[in-house]
């Protein structure tokens, strides 16, 4: 049999990736107790986030001009494409520890991009509650919303989810990536995943400054507000929806390159 | 019997030093809080201010929007107080085993913990607390009283830490039974978040959520502190409610968390190494 | 031949903030800008050529571990030039990644939750390892080390020199042509410490795959290194061959004497017996400047620089002086020579 080496393409790490999540899996499970808290940890967590708005809604018609069903499509929508971040990208949360006890260096050292060997070692499982409870909610909410439903809405949707979620992978990329370069690196990823909190406030609420802060700096218009437009407010045509596309390519890409940047620059620690 | 009290209180603050130390450690993380709170006042300034403006009536269950901004602005600023990872850090100390040697010092575990959040509880006073109040006092025109409601307003922050402190600690006991730090210090945000008027003011919530949370400790860690300060022309007697209707949770969660921690003790499985 | 390590006036630098005490201290230093530049590595030179096996020993924070994160890849020096199978680590860390393995003293690089096997299956995917390389190697473990018993267990649940093994192995599982050790036998037992230098040897011997082994334990030394290089404070100050180092200070051993008549429980005696004894060879061999004499419990030691009189003579003359019941000949331990060599730098 040819050895084809140097070639380390997709299929390589595609068949890398389902061998550690295949193993990864069954080590998840077998944690029980641990397994079924988390669950219900997530689960909570995000009814708790749907719950606090139905409050506000108890008391409220409307939100600057949206309605509560449309607001929980685009919270929906919202905790849909937060989903491959969660599960796939989970270890953004121990760069932090791993960074600070030195641990990080052992990524350096095999031949495969660090990025992917860092990422590969950890899926969280728990995040397809966001994806159960993110689907449910927007079949619920679509329901009610009375805009119709055709096959072409739902092509619209799909696109717009992938690449708003290029976006929320970024955000928590260049978050997490702080912690190659200050000590409060997880203090700056728990700062900036709060962001997520206010995902679903349109974004219409915002003074002109914020705005632009919100649309462009920290992108949370992005994650769910602007791409739901195109289907919300079909009849405005705004351009914006579809720049969640662009944007979404964009900002992971930067954050790409600033994460490897920092991973290549740690020396780890002692001497 | 002086010289034994005096050493109590010097280990005690010895705790709380070492607190406020390691919370100040991190360059970073304290200025990262108070960004944390900035954000967050932000935006529910506009987020309110678009749902008044909305609103047919200026007044909404009593309350009109910087009713409501002042509300919630204080109550996030307690919980972020409050909030010094206690479930997180003692979970944390159970699955390491390091728990093991707290638990064999000669001082009791509470007051161990306790110390230690308070500096770093104090800490977040100052760089956390503080700073919010000054912006939300400002950002509401001012409309907040200086006078001897400060005083009761501090001697109801006291309390609620140490209501609140126990009500961890309750949580705190189920990571004897399980390895997952994450969720029960999740689940325990979540239900302290909605149900202490952080989110929303209890005010909004509808009548019979209402009844079950004033039968819980949150109004007394959130509430009371923040009516004590936020009343006009409080009496006497209603200061002398609150602080009374704090007292009364704080016996009984010290009560209740005591007792579930000695149940968990026993029942203490470490990893093996 | 080629050398497969090289490296020319290496040198590196570390940027570290100046902490201070207390409260006020820690407030200040939330706005401090007091950075000191350290230097961690110091024009360093070294040829390594195939196949040998090469000891990097110094005291903590010499700056061992940053030569070899310079050499793997990890760090990029601050200035000078590193090539490691010809190749400069730090640009080229995928293509040199391929053929070296690492292993990290206590931080294990195979995957925490899987079993060992399935470790080895994901490795043997990522190096591109043929079958045959891979189960003539497998075959190979076993018959050292008998792993095949540990394949099913999760590298979690291993104990500290189970894992170290497993790493060990999982480093020369891909044939590649240097591997880096960093301080493997750290923490472990001393049968562990014995399989895993037999194991190490072996490997070098069947493979010719060079080793550079960074260790503060002398058995490490002693068992594997022909070779050692000495870091002191990020300096080279030794590179030679392990033979050459017992000569370093001159050729010392020491002269062990069983004096009968004397009263070993009496210290003060037994000191005073030494000194005398030392005054008598002196007298007789002036040259000898470098002779010392301590009491070692029943023992008088003398410890003798060959370079300037011979022992077997001074053993010869002594007998007709004192009456000697026993003697024993002791070379001078490495440690010894290295603590001198350290002693030295002061």
């Amino acid at each position: 049999m040819e050895i084809t080496k140097n070639k380390r393409g997709i299929r390589f790490y595609l068949h890398i990736y389902k061998m550690l999540f295949i193993q990864c899996l069954k080590t998840r499970m077998s944690y029980r107790s641990d397994f079924i808290i988390s669950m219900i940890g997530m689960v909570i967590m995000n009814l708790s986030g749907i719950a606090g708005f139905l409050l506000i809604f108890n008391n409220f018609n409307t939100i600057c001009g949206y309605n509560k069903n449309e607001l929980l499509f685009i919270f929906a929508f919202f905790l849909i494409a937060i989903t491959p971040n969660q599960c796939f990208f989970d270890n953004n949360w121990n760069l932090a520890f791993e960074i600070m006890d030195g641990r990080f260096i052992i990524y350096n050292l095999r031949p495969i991009n660090v990025f992917f060997y860092f990422m590969s070692n950890n899926f969280d499982l728990k995040g397809i509650w966001r994806f159960i409870i993110g689907v449910s909610l927007l079949v619920y909410s679509w329901i009610n919303l009375d805009i119709g439903f055709s096959v072409i809405m739902l092509l619209k949707l799909i696109v717009l989810l992938i690449f708003s979620s290029l976006s929320i992978i970024a955000l928590i990329n260049a978050a997490a990536a702080s912690g190659f370069f200050f000590i409060g690196g997880h203090q700056i990823l728990m700062f900036t995943s709060s962001f997520f909190d206010y995902t679903m406030y349109p974004i219409t609420i915002f003074n002109s400054f914020f705005k632009a802060l919100f649309s462009f700096i920290i992108p949370i218009g992005f994650f769910g507000f602007y791409p739901c437009q195109a289907i919300l407010r079909p009849e405005n045509n705004s351009i914006m929806p579809w720049l969640t596309i662009p944007l979404g390519v964009i900002y992971f890409i930067l954050s790409y390159k600033l994460w490897t940047f920092g991973a290549r620059r740690y020396g780890g620690t002692g001497s | 019997m002086a010289v034994k009290k005096k050493s109590r209180l010097k280990r005690f603050f010895s705790l709380t030093k070492t607190g406020i130390i390691r919370a100040l450690n991190f360059r970073g993380a304290f200025f990262i809080g108070l960004a944390g709170q900035i954000v967050f006042i932000i935006a529910i300034f506009f987020l309110w201010r678009a749902i008044y403006a909305a609103s047919p009536t200026e007044v909404v269950n009593g309350m009109t929007f910087k009713d409501t901004l002042i509300y919630l602005v204080l109550a996030n600023a307690i919980f972020n107080m409050t909030n010094v990872y206690i479930v997180y850090n003692i979970c944390d100390d159970i699955q390491s085993g390091k728990i093991v040697l707290d638990l064999l010092k000669p001082v009791h575990y509470f007051l161990i913990r306790f110390g230690e959040s308070c500096g770093m509880m104090m800490v977040q006073f100052i760089f956390s607390f503080i700073p919010s109040f000054i912006i939300i006092y400002f950002l509401s025109g001012q409309v907040i009283n200086i006078g001897i409601n400060l005083v009761f307003f501090f001697i109801g922050l006291v309390m609620a830490s140490v209501i609140n402190f126990c009500f961890n600690l309750c949580f705190a006991c189920f990571c004897f039974y399980t390895e997952s730090c994450w969720g029960i210090d999740t689940l325990k945000n979540c239900i302290v978040t909605l149900l202490s008027g952080a989110v929303i003011p209890i005010a909004f919530f509808p009548d019979w959520l209402k009844t079950i949370v004033s039968f819980l400790p949150f109004p007394a860690i959130f509430n009371a502190p923040l009516q004590m300060l936020l009343g006009d022309n409080t009496s006497f007697s209603t200061y002398g409610y609150y602080l009374l209707l704090q007292v009364f949770w704080m016996i009984i969660m010290l009560a209740v968390s005591l007792l579930l921690w000695n149940k968990s003790v026993k029942a203490l499985t470490i990893n093996g190494g | 031949m080629d050398p497969i390590i090289k490296l020319c006036n290496v040198s590196k630098e570390f940027k570290v903030l100046n902490r201070h005490q207390g409260i006020l201290g820690s407030v200040k230093d939330l706005f401090s800008r007091d950075y000191s530049i350290v230097n961690a590595v110091n024009n360093v030179n070294v040829e390594i050529m195939p196949g040998e096996v090469v000891g990097y020993l110094g005291p903590n924070g010499a700056g061992k571990s940053t030569t070899i994160k310079m050499m793997t890849g990890v760090l990029k020096p601050t200035s000078g030039e590193v090539l490691i199978n010809g190749v400069d680590p730090f640009k080229s860390r995928e293509k040199l990644a391929e053929n070296i393995g690492v292993v990290f003293g206590q931080r294990t690089q195979l995957w925490w939750a899987l079993p060992l096997i399935e470790s080895f299956k994901v490795l043997k995917e990522m190096y591109f390892i043929d079958d045959d390389t891979y189960n003539t190697n497998l075959k190979l473990f076993n018959e050292l080390v008998g792993v095949e018993k540990l394949y099913s267990k999760l590298v979690r649940q291993m104990s500290l020199g189970q894992r170290t093994l497993c790493d060990i192995l999982a480093a020369f599982l891909h044939d590649p042509k240097v591997v880096f050790l960093d301080e493997p036998t750290i923490g472990l037992d001393v049968s562990m410490k014995a399989q895993i230098r037999e194991l190490i040897l072996t490997l070098n011997e069947k493979k010719n795959t060079t080793v550079i082994l960074t260790t503060h334990d002398m058995g490490d030394v002693d068992a594997l290194c022909k070779r050692i290089v000495i870091i002191d404070k990020g300096t080279q100050i030794y590179d030679d061959s392990i033979e050459n180092l017992q000569g370093f200070f001159g050729k010392y051993r020491t002269l062990k004497l069983m004096i009968s008549g004397e009263d070993y429980s009496d210290e003060e005696a037994m000191k005073k017996c030494a000194h005398d004894i030392e005054g008598i060879v002196k007298a007789e061999f002036p040259q000898a400047v470098s002779l010392t004499s301590a009491v070692d419990e029943h023992w008088i030691d003398l410890t003798i620089n060959e370079e300037e009189a011979q022992l077997m003579k001074i053993m010869s003359f002594l007998n007709e002086k004192v009456k000697i019941t026993d003697v024993k000949i002791q070379e001078i331990s490495t440690e010894n020579v290295i603590k001198g060599i350290y002693e030295r730098r002061g």
